[in-house]
């Protein structure tokens, strides 16, 4: 059962999605459900992905927490604790058939194909009806939380603009108003004219830890040309984006010597029928190493007070990840 | 690249992304390929 609960200290909505308790956990290699289903399996061997071999496909969640039409909210609510139908799209990308890959390991024009279905998901989904935000995103690693080993991503196409994208518009729409310049373009132009907080740059594309990272390898990649969304991306620009991806995941997995644990979520303008030219389409990955043995723990100032403390400087972490070449072993 | 649709038995829909309309690139160097060079 799932819906929308709307907490009127935060002014956001909680989804309660209790079928989610019984989702598939850590199942082994042999019963992995992202994996093609070997032809001739009988019926009970017939994974979530039918076909026997695929070059990306796209599930929906087994176990969402949005969907629709969505189920019947079980309580009733009131004008204090507004409840909504939790209808909307939750899907899994599978960009590889290979249980062991990563997304470092994909070799670079399967990238590029990678990202023409994103633009593919963000428009489809996004010109339903009932769906105000695509969110696209992976989680890897275990100590992130991930429940299948197999590489995959994930987008929730959610009935409102969730809180982080309304605060960013908002940011947004105050430094233009104040400005009467894009806060990306601000953004951007401080951190080359700086330098020291790049990462890695191609000719349209850009990877840098920005001056207010929260964690310390958080790298945000962006098009260097104001861009909102996915979809206006040119060519050129996609296969930019490829690379600067590429790049990125490899000098995080080279940083230790091992598959580096990450989120990796894109923010960009909502599908709600609003203008949002304004805002620049970008990733933001949030390693949760600190080091190679200690983990960054979202403790009682970051969960409860909303403030994070990074114990390094961007400065610095940026400075590490240039240094560490972007091969994959 | 095509996209072909279908749907399970649970009525939950899988979508395959085809590019057999495509050529595959031809590995240039090692960020094409994602393999390993030397550092």
């Amino acid at each position: 059962m799932s819906e929308l609960r709307w907490n009127p200290t935060l002014e956001q909505w909680t989804i309660t999605a209790t079928h989610r308790q019984n989702r598939t956990f850590l199942p082994p290699a042999d019963f992995c459900p992202l994996c093609p289903t070997k032809p001739g399996a009988p019926e009970e061997y017939v994974t979530d992905v039918p076909a026997s071999s695929y070059d990306i496909a796209i599930i929906e969640n087994k176990f969402p927490s949005l969907k629709t039409p969505a189920a019947v909210p079980v309580v009733e609510g009131t004008d204090l604790y507004p409840v909504a139908p939790s209808d909307g799209v939750c899907e899994v990308v599978l960009y590889t058939q290979e249980h062991n890959s990563t997304l470092t390991q994909q070799p670079l024009y399967r990238l590029e194909r990678l990202i023409r279905v994103w633009q593919e998901r963000y428009t489809d989904l996004g010109s339903r009806p009932e769906v105000d935000y695509v969110f696209i995103f992976e989680n890897k690693g275990k100590v992130i939380g991930v429940t299948i080993d197999h590489p995959h991503g994930q987008i929730y196409a959610y009935p409102f603009v969730p809180p982080t994208a309304k605060t960013e518009l908002e940011a947004a729409r105050k430094h233009l108003e104040k400005t009467g310049r894009r806060l990306w373009d601000d953004i951007v132009a401080a951190e080359i004219e700086d330098g020291r907080r790049i990462v890695a740059q191609n000719d349209t594309w850009i990877a840098f830890i920005p001056f207010y990272a929260r964690y310390p390898y958080e790298v945000h990649l962006m098009p260097k040309r104001p861009v909102s969304k996915i979809t206006d991306l040119t060519e050129a620009e996609r296969w930019d984006m490829a690379r600067n991806l590429k790049t990125v995941l490899q000098k995080l997995d080279n940083l230790f010597g091992f598959s580096m644990p990450y989120m990796m979520v894109m923010h960009q303008a909502p599908t709600d029928g609003g203008e949002y030219d304004f805002y620049r389409f970008h990733i933001e990955f949030y390693v949760p190493h600190r080091t190679e043995t200690k983990l960054k723990y979202l403790a009682g100032s970051e969960s409860g007070a909303g403030v994070f403390i990074n114990d390094t400087l961007p400065e610095e972490k940026a400075a590490e990840l240039r240094k560490v070449e972007p091969v994959t072993e | 690249m095509t996209k072909t649709v279908t749907k399970r038995d649970d009525g939950r829909a899988t979508i395959y992304y085809s590019f057999d309309d495509e050529p595959e690139p031809q590995p240039a160097n090692a960020e094409e390929t994602g393999k390993a060079v030397p550092a």
